[in-house]
């Protein structure tokens, strides 16, 4: 499967009107982002057949239809991996007959073999255990190795991390980073979590109240004001950077951003020449001159793009374009006012701390 | 002696007609009334639950009338088959299965409404088809509800008295249940062989329904 099409637009008997174009293609990972009670959810159910509605929903693959008003092709013909959040693994089974269930119903023939799965999610352990005896993260991984086993041709995940702690949330996030390199298929994450969002999606669609309230990159997306304004000292903006090299002596890995260095810990090289970073913004400060004598490592010039502060606020969101990427910078309506900084400004950013995808969580 | 024996194997075979009848017809009835937001199933549920409450002869006298040659449901009978439906071991198997219903739906349908809808996505989205569904997933979580439901409406059939003497007689190979048996001896004084009968009955609804308990008492253990 190549892409998956939905339309939706229909009218709740609660009043809840849900307006969306959604299009998911293979190959990157499209997340749907937004508030609880903002139709994340009943967009998954309807793209699954979950939900079956027949007038204001078009859901189209690139080769047959899921869903219009003539058509309606069940959950268990459509060939999906549904990842949910609360794993949902059959409590009659063991974990290992839960993998077997989905074994025996595969989509289509896949190379992904039990031996592979088991080694890789780390759940070797586990297989002879009755489910109730696992914990929230553990199950997780379960349902996701089931997934994986399924032969799924597109994977839809319902806040896969959302019943999990911060610790099982960490173990787990890597791994499905991972599946984005290994599997070449239309995948959509649906999260509430903005860092979760950032860190693993291509493209995000951005919904509130039942419509999309802006889509596109990741790196549009994630450092857009409209974003971040509500998220408070979560807003953060996500850059992509170049490798450069690795310091041994201070352990240190170097990267180009638009033609400036920064420096971020531990020996970052891999198999990619980009990383994806993230740069929160109550760790950006502002400074006017470029101060040789600080302690922080990484100075980035850029030019003011956007000042957003209201008056019952302590501190302002600060927009700042760094050649053809941008950062965020949250600091007082105080200091914005004594350093007179204005929209079109040269700064410094000073950057305290840089977030990278391995260390989410900490 | 002779005649018990075989009133013995009337009932055995009614009762297990009749449940497999139940476990025909009554499973999907139960899954709908678990499941449906139909308002359909405010009439359906007390319609199924009444012959809790009646007496078994009100429900022998309508459903004798029923029977009866100039009404539809008797007359397709003879259509089919070519003679009445009333006073035959058939029309036993009618009875028994309207009398029984309710023992059991009502505990599959309890065990029905507490399958979690989701698991049932889950399923669906690895590829189950709603009857795999059903076997893979609705069957085995709902394990204990089939057990005392088959247990119920079985010893249900047993014991069932009122209904026989309207619709099925006292006709021996044929309609002549234990139970009436039962009745005869005690009607002739026969004491003795009402004895054995009595308690050969309560033995049998004693251990069934012992089983019933210790399998219940094993599952939830789990």
């Amino acid at each position: 499967m190549k892409s998956i099409h939905a339309q939706i637009d229909i009218h709740r008997s609660s009043g809840f009107h849900l307006e969306t174009d959604i299009e998911i293609k293979h190959g990157e990972i499209t997340a749907l982002y937004g508030p609880s009670g903002s139709g994340k959810s009943s967009v998954l159910r309807i793209i699954a057949g979950l939900d079956h509605l027949s007038n204001g929903v078009t859901v189209k693959t690139d080769t047959e239809t899921w869903n219009d008003s003539n058509v309606f092709v069940p959950t268990h013909l459509r060939g999906i991996g549904y990842v949910f959040q609360h794993a949902q693994l059959f409590p009659h089974l063991s974990v290992e007959g839960n993998l077997q269930y989905a074994i025996a119903r595969r989509h289509q023939q896949t190379d992904i073999e039990l031996e592979q799965v088991k080694q890789w999610l780390g759940i070797d352990s586990l297989l002879k255990k009755p489910i109730s005896q696992l914990s929230g993260g553990e199950l997780q991984r379960v349902s996701i190795a089931r997934v994986l086993l399924n032969g799924a041709k597109a994977l839809l995940m319902d806040e896969p991390l959302g019943a999990l702690d911060q610790q099982a949330r960490r173990r787990i996030l890597p791994y499905i980073d991972e599946l984005h390199d290994r599997l070449d298929f239309p995948f959509l994450y649906v999260s509430h979590a903005i860092e979760e969002v950032t860190y693993l999606a291509d493209k995000i669609y951005l919904l509130e109240e039942g419509s999309v309230r802006n889509f596109g990159s990741t790196f549009e997306i994630s450092s857009s004001i409209e974003l971040n304004a509500r998220e408070g000292d979560a807003a953060a903006a996500m850059v992509q950077c170049e490798i450069v090299s690795f310091d041994y002596s201070y352990n240190l890995t170097q990267l180009d951003f638009e033609g400036q260095r920064i420096l971020v810990s531990g020996n970052r090289r891999g198999h990619n020449r980009t990383l994806k970073v993230r740069i929160p913004a109550r760790d950006v400060s502002l400074t006017l001159g470029k101060s040789e004598d600080s302690s922080i490592l990484n100075i980035l010039s850029g030019q003011v793009e956007q000042i957003v502060q209201s008056p019952e606020d302590t501190s302002a969101l600060v927009r700042i374009k760094v050649g053809q990427q941008v950062i965020l910078s949250r600091i007082t309506r105080r200091s914005l006012d004594k350093l007179q900084i204005k929209e079109g400004q040269q700064v410094f950013a000073q950057i305290k701390s840089v977030g990278l995808l391995s260390d989410y969580g900490s | 002696m002779e005649g018990d024996l075989s009133a013995l194997f009337v009932t055995a075979k009614l009762a297990t007609l009749t449940t497999l009848i139940l476990m025909l017809l009554g499973t999907p009835l139960a899954w709908w009334l678990a499941r449906t937001s139909q308002p359909w199933r405010m009439v359906i549920e007390p319609i199924v639950a009444l012959p809790i409450v009646l007496p078994p002869t009100v429900l022998g006298f309508y459903l004798l009338i029923a029977f009866s040659p100039d009404t539809l449901v008797g007359s397709f009978w003879i259509s089919l088959t070519g003679s009445p439906l009333a006073f035959t071991f058939s029309a036993l198997v009618v009875g028994s299965v309207i009398y029984s219903l309710p023992f059991y739906v009502q505990p599959l349908q309890v065990v029905f409404e507490n399958v979690e809808q989701s698991l049932l996505d889950a399923a669906a989205t690895l590829g189950a088809s709603p009857v795999d569904r059903f076997f893979s997933v609705i069957v085995p979580l709902s394990r204990r509800g089939f057990v005392v439901a088959i247990c119920l409406a079985f010893a249900h059939t047993v014991g069932e008295f009122g209904i026989v003497l309207m619709i099925g007689g006292n006709i021996p190979d044929e309609t002549r249940v234990l139970s009436i048996a039962l009745f005869d001896h005690v009607e002739s004084g026969q004491y003795e062989n009402a004895h054995l009968l009595a308690g050969g009955l309560l033995l049998f609804s004693f251990l069934l329904l012992l089983l019933v308990y210790s399998l219940n008492r094993q599952w939830q253990r789990r």
